[in-house]
């Protein structure tokens, strides 16, 4: 195995296994619980490494994640026992500990901290490798089996230790797993860039799916493919430095994940809300004639846009000539859904939520694009199948117009 | 306990230097850094912290040298692009703020070290600054002649950030302290908290820069955020919370010095640990229960 192939399967197991567990960090909102972690296991690691000359990768992580341990044990204390706020404390103990660990370094100067520090993949020798496989086997049998209790331990803990689940037992292991990761990871992209690894991958993929499992597989496919680009763009540029770009490389999915990504991102909100928005401005049209209908006295000038009418039409719900716009029958049925909609909500608003009846209008204006057929019938048996609305109009039913 | 244990520290002719620069950085960072702290925005320090990297490699691509007002210029453009980038993330893109924070700080960390790593023959920088800086070698750089007392520029230069903040601090008082404990009232008087906000941000990137070549990056966030965590817990007014912060980092320096000396080690490091020290005493000597720090 080369060089270049240990360094491209270390990142895709690194790739793999952080973003597994990233996407639990980010919806626990733990991201920069994560980045205090990869600064507060530096003594450990120091210490890890000037004790044993071998360096036993074990070994190492050992001491490591006593460092971790002993910084969170801190920043839990600090934060029941004194008033300091959870950012201050963070901030504290992330800056503390790396100081302590600087110190020490200057002081035993340990062979192989360089790595720690700033990361090279090309350190990682067979030994970190396996380590590494063993923890990523570990983890991608562990995660899925256990995904259900994981998921709501993350997203709700009071509500699963009410359930009776064995809430601290998950955070400790947790805690302790990520520990770990954090401590491998470091190796390949240094101390600071830990949380690129983490944090990144995970909140791509929340731009693009709303559930939990979804998001892991996505956020381990975006560090992995991310970890191998930065490895290979690194390898093809020999100056460039390998953390920074498997950083960089991420980062740059998460950004297109941010503009394109189907649940949030930036393009596929737009073209909803403009869909949205032209749904409902059709469907004004459509009610402003029906209205026009229903009271034919009422003759006032009536301005539409082109464009909308143009799609109406072409939608075969209003009929054009050159001067006139008329409803054709199935844009009428549509129209009196609408009106349908708003007069039952008016009057739901009247008798269900004490409204007054000059104040009911510009709620139902909002409403009668969101109600749909289920809960129209829904309002009509609730309030026994009403005439007329609080205006004393009456209230189109579904059957009249079916019959006109 | 004999006296020489006391004074060996002093004996080197630059000590004075170091701890004059320990203690300006310390002041600098600290003053802006209590108004992060009582704003809760610590962790937009941290980030700063990481993110002036571009811009102090870039000020150094224009301005050919690590003691020029483009640098500070650059990094306080950075660090204050990258928390408009995080509070746009957070508020349009509906990602979680500290989630928003881990992702933008790294990415400019990252574009940093490549910058650095580019350009590496030109930008004459200490990578290994950037994590730990290194005081001892920047206060053997330029020296200023004033007088007849040769000065290192490093001293001016953390000295005038020193000022910058204290004047920072003095002159916009009322300003801060309304807008940091009542952001409504601030508004009704036509203080703008954003325009507060702004200055804050941009004056922490400047203090990050100087404290780059003392302390490195992730160390600042000590100096930004100890001094004003220790004195919280034992006052609960503001301008004891300022003076205190000076107190703070003055203590810090000159502990520093003798820390460094006594185990051999980084400056920078013992700084901060002779801070954190000073931390546990406060928390030891004086753990009361303190509600709310009270202006005024």
């Amino acid at each position: 195995m080369t060089a270049l192939h240990s360094a491209l399967l270390a990142a895709l197991l690194l790739g793999i296994v952080s973003g597994l567990l990233g996407s639990f960090v980010v919806v626990r909102r733990m991201a920069l619980t994560g980045d205090m972690l990869s600064h507060a296991v530096l003594p450990g690691v120091v210490a890890g490494l000037a004790w044993n000359t071998t360096r036993n990768p074990l070994l190492v992580l050992i001491c490591a994640v006593l460092a971790g341990v002993v910084g969170s044990v801190t920043m839990n204390g600090l934060l029941r026992h004194t008033r300091l706020k959870p950012d201050a404390v963070l901030a504290l103990v992330l800056s503390v500990f790396f100081a302590l660990g600087i110190a020490m370094i200057s002081r035993v100067q340990p062979a192989g901290v360089q790595a720690f520090l700033y990361g090279q993949v090309a350190a990682i020798d067979q030994r970190d490798l396996l380590l590494l496989l063993a923890v990523t086997a570990i983890t991608v049998t562990v995660v899925p089996l256990a995904f259900r209790s994981l998921s709501l331990v993350s997203f709700d803990a009071s509500f699963a230790r009410l359930l009776g689940f064995p809430v601290r037992f998950f955070d400790i292991a947790f805690f302790l797993l990520l520990t770990v990761v954090i401590v491998i990871a470091m190796q390949a992209v240094g101390v600071v860039l830990v949380t690129a690894m983490l944090v990144t991958p995970a909140a791509a993929a929340r731009f693009c799916t709303h559930s939990l499992a979804k998001t892991t597989a996505i956020s381990c496919a975006i560090g992995a493919v991310g970890g191998i680009a930065g490895v290979w763009i690194s390898a093809s540029r020999d100056s460039l430095p390998t953390g920074p770009l498997m950083a960089l490389s991420t980062t740059l999915l998460f950004a297109a994940a941010a503009l394109l990504g189907p649940r949030r991102g930036w393009l596929p909100t737009l073209l909803r809300r403009r869909s949205e928005s032209h749904r409902i401005a059709g469907e004004d049209i459509l009610k402003t004639l029906w209205l026009r209908e229903e009271a034919p006295g009422l003759i006032q000038p009536l301005i539409f846009k082109e464009g909308l009418l143009k799609k109406l039409a072409a939608a075969g719900l209003v009929h054009r000539t050159a001067t006139t716009v008329d409803l054709t029958p199935t844009g009428r049925d549509r129209a009196a859904m609408l009106v349908r909609s708003h007069r039952l909500w008016e009057r739901y608003l009247t008798e269900y939520a004490a409204y007054k009846t000059d104040h009911v209008h510009d709620d139902a204006e909002r409403a009668e694009h969101w109600i749909d057929e289920a809960r129209m019938a829904l309002l009509a048996t609730k309030l026994g199948n009403p005439a007329l609305d609080p205006h004393g109009r009456s209230i189109p039913s579904i059957d009249k117009e079916v019959n006109t | 306990m004999n006296l020489d244990f006391w004074i060996d520290p002093w004996r080197s002719p630059t000590s004075i230097w170091l701890v004059i620069t320990a203690a300006f950085t310390a002041i600098a960072c600290g003053l802006p850094g209590s108004f992060l702290v009582l704003r809760r925005m610590s962790l937009a320090g941290d980030a700063i912290s990481h993110s002036v990297l571009p811009g102090i490699v870039i000020g150094f691509l224009i301005a050919g040298s690590l003691d020029s007002p483009w640098l500070i210029a650059g990094a306080a453009f950075t660090g204050w692009l990258t928390v408009m980038i995080i509070e746009l993330l957070y508020r349009r893109g509906g990602v979680r703020e500290d989630a928003a924070t881990g992702v933008v700080f790294t990415a400019m960390f990252s574009i940093g070290v490549v910058l650095l790593r580019l350009f590496a023959s030109k930008v004459d920088l200490d990578p290994d600054c950037v994590l730990f800086g290194n005081l001892e070698t920047a206060i053997h750089g330029r020296q200023v002649a004033i007088g007849s007392l040769s000065v290192p520029t490093i001293v001016l230069l953390t000295g005038s950030t020193a000022l910058l903040a204290i004047a920072f601090v003095t002159f916009l008082y009322h300003r801060l302290l309304s807008t940091s404990f009542d952001p409504s009232l601030a508004k009704l008087t036509a203080q703008s908290p954003a325009l507060s906000q702004s200055l804050l941000l941009a004056i922490t990137a400047a203090v990050v820069v100087s404290a780059f070549q003392t302390v490195g990056a992730v160390m600042s966030v000590a100096l930004l955020v100890l001094p004003a965590a220790s004195c919280l817990l034992v006052t609960r007014r503001l301008p004891h919370l300022l003076w205190g912060v000076i107190i703070h980092g003055t203590l810090s320096a000159i502990g520093g010095l003798y820390l460094a000396t006594w185990f051999n080690c980084n400056l920078g490091a013992s700084i901060i640990l002779t801070g954190a020290g000073l931390f546990f005493l406060c928390l030891l000597r004086f753990k009361q229960s303190i509600s709310v720090i009270k202006p005024g």
